[in-house]
């Protein structure tokens, strides 16, 4: 029953027949659509099958709405997807196109359901008109029995062919039990004005937060940024790499505390310098000093220029003890660990991770960064001596150890990086390399020997 | 549902909802034609020398796809009496029928069955994991020994046929015995062991689909398998449902009993289930793709190149795209020469899907398609066909006493 805006006038809003049984109502609602009213609703306590078709309603087109709705969800969620992935954060993840069609499936599939359930849910309560607040039936006493046993039907005044008489002679031929006429509803059909003043209030603020938005995001301003989570952002902590206030030094990051020896670490010294234990001693104070950074102090002053000794392969630079000729270490001269495949392949690894790309994967002194610093002409660069010089050939086990500690005119040391195995482990497998090109076939076994020189063949 | 104060509406229990006696000796022609198609199908295979690969691969895809069949009209004669449902009485003593075929089944598995056990030179022309070299030299099939081996999987096969038979007997045997007396305490006694049947039902269905076609490549393992199973199980039955209900009203059977509302229903099911094969095919792919690990993507591997990535894409689109916008209208649910068309297709669709399961094991270098695949289906589906007329024999197709059949005849659509 469609409400009258303005209810100035007392007509009836429409007329209703109560009838005992849903068969009586059917047969009506059928006279009363072949007589040709269209403004006409019927009121049951249960659904009744055929209603429909006997009131002569439309098949709705909620269908309609919901699959439209639908198809908006899978083309725009795609869209989004597309747009997102592909267009404004392409972001690849784990080697598949920015724009997959598999990975964009379930989202697609979740927002079809989400906007065909949108459509349902609005689109059912639009379609009848909810959410309604009030209607005049309500204030008919016996209509609340079209909830309990009562079957209602009712034509409306809105209804082109609506002549009270008429209609009543009409429901009159039916039997109803009863006929009602609806009354007109005595109330101002108009919202209270309390009601629009808070609205337009409630409306009024709601348009603050996105003006306050959209000023934020269109001007500049010096202040930081808002932070809604503070401890998220800025922690009680000092991150790596950044100045302390705490320590005198202002670092954040700490060296190693003098005389200290970390769990798992505490090697022999030799182990330790590829230093003969005779320079015992020596090596204690080594040992401590040579893993790591020093107090800022020593590494200062042991921070000589490169340049002074350019040529000289043999001049070690040593970040604690710089090592001259005159004072030669008595270095190791064999590999102290353990030759295995193992260690072999190891070393590998860690040699063509740190130092291939100066020295190159065989070694002579053509990795990518020196190639390209040659290329550039750099005047600074000193290409790395190849480690099939005869000079290098005979350094002993223990030098070359230190050589990579300590690092070497441009060279920097790599004790910080490589474990001290480690580092045992690329000077057995530099040993490997230099045999590769001085080897003779003898050193090699029987069987293998064999095999390459039919290889060879 | 308004139906009160009227009387309860009833069939004539007479010829119109029988099968009668020209669908006994249709019978003996479909038997002849199994036999006869199972008996070229082996010839066939014989002059592959392949030691019956190929034909046992064909015999499986279609051995399954029957199968299938039945178990869905197991699984929904069990989900009726679980969810009392009353608009479903009218097509339930057909998907009872259906359900009751799996016991006759059991005999066509013995040729599956038989060579693996007697260990003849076509022991392994299936499931390669039957071959003591396999075990030897493959590490993963070793591993897996103690489950897939001969015995142990026959057992499970005796099993699953034994569970699905004393399930499919039991609900065919009450509600015949209900036709006499109509004694509603039977359908209490169905209802109450229904979720037992489904419990074991589900179990059986996983495990078969896992020994019977996820075996195949040994290696391979997907837990949503069995689930992937029952999706297509499910949708083809409800497919054979429509097509089995409009032949039967062609030919003057059930004509009043199965309604536009009850086709209506039917196509709901064939709708949401086709839309939930999909979702598993897909959730089943989406995973193995996004791993990318390569012991899971082997499988998909072998079935999107050499032309089975076509069979692949006629799965997405006939399987799904189609069926899903083609089923989307009541107006085409509501009209059941529509209905069962789709039906059709959909259980070609399902034929297709066990093909590609099976067919690209044997043959991962291409497609390929002869003779022998249409024999044993030919085969097969005679003598399933021929099986559904003898269980239907001359018994009623519509449980005529049955409590709720008033309601499922005046059942209509909100």
């Amino acid at each position: 029953m469609a409400r009258k805006v303005n209810n100035t006038n007392d007509q009836p809003l429409g007329l209703l027949a109560q009838f005992d049984d849903p068969h009586a109502l059917l047969a009506a609602a059928e006279k009363v659509r072949d007589a040709g009213y269209t403004k006409t609703d019927a009121y049951v306590p249960f659904p009744v099958h055929g209603i429909d078709e006997a009131l002569g309603i439309k098949a709705t087109i909620l269908p309609w709405i919901v699959l439209t709705l639908g198809v908006i969800g899978g083309v725009g969620g795609l869209a989004m997807q597309y747009w997102m992935n592909a267009v404004d954060y392409p972001y690849l993840i784990s080697g598949k196109p920015l724009f997959s069609l598999p990975a964009n499936i379930p989202v697609t599939f979740e927002l079809i359901i989400l906007l065909s359930a949108f459509g349902v849910f609005l689109g059912m309560l639009g379609l009848n008109k909810l959410p309604l607040f009030s209607n005049p039936l309500f204030r008919i006493p016996q209509f609340a029995r079209a909830t309990d046993d009562k079957f209602f039907l009712g034509i409306s005044a809105d209804d082109p062919k609506y002549q009270l008489t008429k209609v009543r002679a009409l429901f009159d031929t039916f039997g109803p039990s009863e006929i009602i006429e609806i009354p007109a509803d005595p109330s101002p059909a108009a919202l209270p004005r309390f009601v629009w003043v808070t609205g337009v209030c409630i409306a009024t603020l709601m348009l603050v937060p996105p003006v306050v938005i959209w000023k934020a995001q269109n001007s500049t301003s010096s202040q930081p940024r808002i932070r809604l989570v503070q401890d998220m952002f800025t922690q009680w902590k000092n991150k790596s790499q950044t100045t302390s206030t705490v320590f005198a030094d202002g670092r954040a990051s700490r060296p190693r505390i003098s005389g200290t020896v970390a769990r798992g670490e505490m090697l022999d010294s030799n182990l330790l310098t590829g230093i003969r234990p005779l320079a015992e001693a020596v090596a204690q104070v080594a040992l401590i000093a040579e893993e790591e950074e020093t107090e800022p102090a020593d590494a200062n002053e042991a921070e000589q220029p490169a340049e002074p000794m350019p040529a000289d392969p043999m001049a070690g630079e040593d970040g604690v003890q710089p090592v001259t000729e005159e004072d030669e270490p008595d270095w190791l001269v064999e590999v102290p660990v353990k030759v295995s495949k193992s260690a072999m392949l190891r070393g590998q690894q860690q040699y063509n991770v740190y130092c291939a790309v100066c020295h190159g994967l065989a070694g002579d002194g053509d990795g990518m960064v020196s190639r390209r610093a040659m290329e550039l002409q750099q005047p600074t660069w000193v290409q790395p001596t190849p480690i099939h010089a005869e000079h290098v050939v005979e350094q002993p086990a223990g030098k070359l150890y230190n050589t990579i500690t300590h690092g070497i005119r441009k060279m920097k040391g790599y004790g910080s990086q490589i474990s001290p195995e480690d580092r045992w482990a690329i000077v057995m497998y530099l040993r490997a390399l230099q045999k590769m090109r001085s080897g003779s076939l003898e050193e090699v076994p029987a069987e293998i020997g064999n095999t390459l020189k039919s290889q060879a063949n | 549902m308004g139906h009160h104060n009227t009387a309860p509406i009833t069939v004539n229990n007479d010829e119109t909802i029988r099968l009668g006696q020209p669908a006994q000796m249709l019978r003996m022609i479909f038997l002849a034609v199994g036999l006869v198609g199972v008996l070229l199908g082996a010839l066939l295979g014989m002059l592959e020398g392949d030691a019956f690969a190929r034909f046992f691969h064909s015999y499986l895809i279609s051995f399954c796809f029957f199968v299938s069949l039945s178990l869905g009209g197991l699984f929904f004669v069990a989900l009726q009496h679980l969810v009392r449902a009353g608009w479903s009485v009218t097509v339930r003593r057909i998907s009872e029928i259906t359900a009751a075929a799996l016991v006759p089944m059991a005999i066509l598995f013995l040729p599956i069955l038989g060579p693996m056990l007697m260990g003849t030179e076509a022991a392994s022309s299936l499931y390669v994991w039957n071959s003591a070299e396999k075990v030897a030299t493959d590490e993963l099939v070793a591993h897996k020994a103690p489950y897939l081996n001969a015995g142990f999987f026959a057992i499970r096969a005796i099993f699953y046929f034994l569970v699905w038979g004393v399930a499919a007997r039991f609900f065919l045997r009450n509600s015949l015995a209900q036709d006499q007396t109509g004694d509603a305490a039977r359908t209490l006694k169905m209802q109450e062991l229904s979720p037992i049947t489904l419990i074991l039902f589900a179990l059986t269905v996983t495990f078969a689909s896992f020994d019977w076609l996820m075996s195949l490549n040994p290696h391979w393992f997907s837990t949503i398998f069995g689930v992937y199973f029952f999706a297509g199980s499910i949708v083809s039955f409800f497919a054979m449902l429509a097509v089995v209900a409009v032949l039967l009203q062609h030919f003057g059977k059930l004509s009043d009993v199965i309604t536009t509302d009850h086709y209506h229903d039917l196509g709901k099911y064939l709708f949401g289930f086709t839309m939930f094969w999909a979702y598993i095919a897909f959730s089943q792919y989406l995973l193995i793709w996004y791993g990318n690990i390569p012991e899971e993507t082997e499988w998909f591997l072998v079935r999107q190149n050499n032309g089975w990535e076509y069979i692949a894409l006629v799965l997405i689109f006939g399987h799904f795209i189609l069926p899903f916008l083609g089923l989307m209208s009541r107006h085409v649910r509501r009209r059941k020469l529509l209905l069962a068309a789709w039906g059709v297709w959909i259980l070609v669709m399902h034929w297709i899907d066990i093909y590609w399961l099976v067919m690209p094991q044997v043959s991962p270098e291409g497609l390929t398609f002869g003779l022998i695949d249409l024999c044993c289906l030919l085969g097969i589906g005679g003598f399933y066909i021929s099986n559904l007329i003898w269980i239907a024999a001359d018994r009623p197709l519509v449980p005529v006493q049955d409590p709720w059949l008033s309601e499922s005849l005046a059942f209509k659509q909100v």
